[in-house]
């Protein structure tokens, strides 16, 4: 039987998981056109390879990316994808409100021309993990056939 | 026998309400919005020595050289005042970098146009230990595509285009001293993760921003140099990296398998 203090502590429960599991996100979709303005390239595909080093007090991650679509410029069936962040021994280095390209997941990457290299950079905001579900792949929760066709109207 | 267990689960709710974020050695990003928190799974990012220095390179900002250096004044000594000295900044004179470099130890703010990312005011780069989380380096880069300004005080105006400087480095200066974004609570905590045009709001810290730079820097004594603080730093008791909310849940059940246990017994 539960007394008084038993259900005030499930009421306590109830309005703290209540308060912490409401929420209103923004419009993923939007987002995702919205970092793609004036990008030239955008890329569906995996890493096959990583490598991280210093570069002029930097360290950056090259990835050797597989490209299975892109909207946009033409590019080959892999390209070299160039991002700040990284470690190396034992010092990391990361760009606040930035994700970094995760080799065990396909990505959707949204690419400008790096002016110093000429490599493919992903802009901020351009770097999007898919997800499998039941349904297909899905960023940020979208399905990627509406993301694709939303970008495909904004990168020329 | 009652009172233990609704004692626990009192503590374990409060101790949940935790009101700021670290950065760590192990953040994978999200897509960030309103009530979303991204993960922290690493060691969190703290400065092991102090004061910590900072450098200003106003070029391409727009702005007088010294009205940079002002603000940026301003936007450490609100944490530091915050934090009760138990973490002290120095300006250490102006550069000009060309770029942000993250081994030199030379913390630096500088302006620089970005790639992409048309609605980011900044970022910072952080450069850190990998075991033990200690900082070494970080720069702060401002977007230059913007045009950046000291708006009027209290001034909140989406339609001005122009970005207020001092809440958007103030804002860094928090992400510098090892504070992430904390998106439960509201567009008033300055570590919030968006911010509009015409906006001076995040000038000012809340509690829930206090509480973290309190908690990562405890303080060693001193005087607080006017801290303005009248609110008692917000809601949070234990807020490392995160993980306390998954604990205090933990504890949370536990609390409460306690007290129907000690209401059965009756």
């Amino acid at each position: 039987m539960i007394g008084r203090v038993g259900w005030a502590a499930i009421l306590l429960v109830s309005v703290v998981a209540g308060a912490r599991s409401s929420a209103h996100a923004g419009d993923p979709l939007e987002a995702i056109v919205a970092a793609a303005s004036d990008a030239p390239l955008a890329v569906v595909g995996e890493a096959i390879r990583q490598e991280s080093r210093w570069e002029n007090g930097g360290i950056w991650t090259y990835t050797e990316f597989s490209v299975r679509r892109s909207i946009g410029e033409a590019v080959p069936s892999a390209i070299l994808v160039r991002e700040r962040g990284g470690e190396v021994d034992g010092i990391g280095q990361r760009v606040t409100h930035s994700r970094r390209i995760d080799a065990s997941r396909p990505h959707l990457l949204l690419l400008w021309r790096d002016p110093e290299t000429g490599e493919w950079l992903p802009g901020i905001g351009g770097i999007l993990p898919l997800a499998v579900t039941a349904s297909g792949e899905t960023v940020d929760g979208v399905d990627l056939e509406s993301v694709l066709g939303a970008l495909a109207g904004v990168i020329r | 026998m009652r009172t233990a267990p609704l004692a626990v689960v009192l503590l374990a709710i409060a101790s949940a309400a935790s009101a700021f974020q670290r950065e760590t050695t192990d953040d994978p990003r999200c897509a960030e919005a309103p009530n979303v928190n991204c993960q922290h799974r690493g060691v969190p990012l703290e400065w092991r020595t102090f004061p910590v220095p900072f450098f200003v390179d106003a070029d391409s900002s727009g702005l007088a050289t010294g009205t940079v250096i002002e603000v940026a004044e301003d936007a450490f000594a609100t944490w530091q005042n915050a934090s009760r000295n138990g973490i002290t900044f120095r300006f250490d004179g102006t550069t000009s970098v060309g770029g942000s470099n993250g081994d030199d130890g030379r913390n630096v703010i500088h302006f620089r146009p970005f790639v992409g990312g048309r609605d980011t005011f900044a970022q910072s780069i952080l450069t850190y230990d990998v075991e033990t989380g200690e900082l070494l380096d970080v720069d702060v880069e401002l977007n230059d595509n913007f045009s950046f300004a000291v708006l009027p005080s209290g001034q909140n105006d989406p339609t001005d285009p122009r970005v207020d400087l001092p809440s958007v480095l103030t804002h860094e200066a928090g992400h510098l001293l090892g504070l992430d974004h904390e998106n439960r609570f509201g567009e008033t905590v300055v570590m919030y993760f968006s911010d509009t045009t015409g906006n001076t709001s995040h000038r000012t810290l809340s509690g829930d921003d206090r509480s973290g730079v309190r908690t990562i820097y405890p303080t060693g004594g001193g005087d607080d140099g006017g801290d303005d603080d009248g609110d008692g730093g917000g809601c949070s008791a234990a807020g490392s990296a995160g993980g306390a909310d998954r604990a205090a849940v933990v504890v949370l059940l536990l609390g409460l398998v306690a007290t129907l246990r000690a209401a059965r017994r009756r």
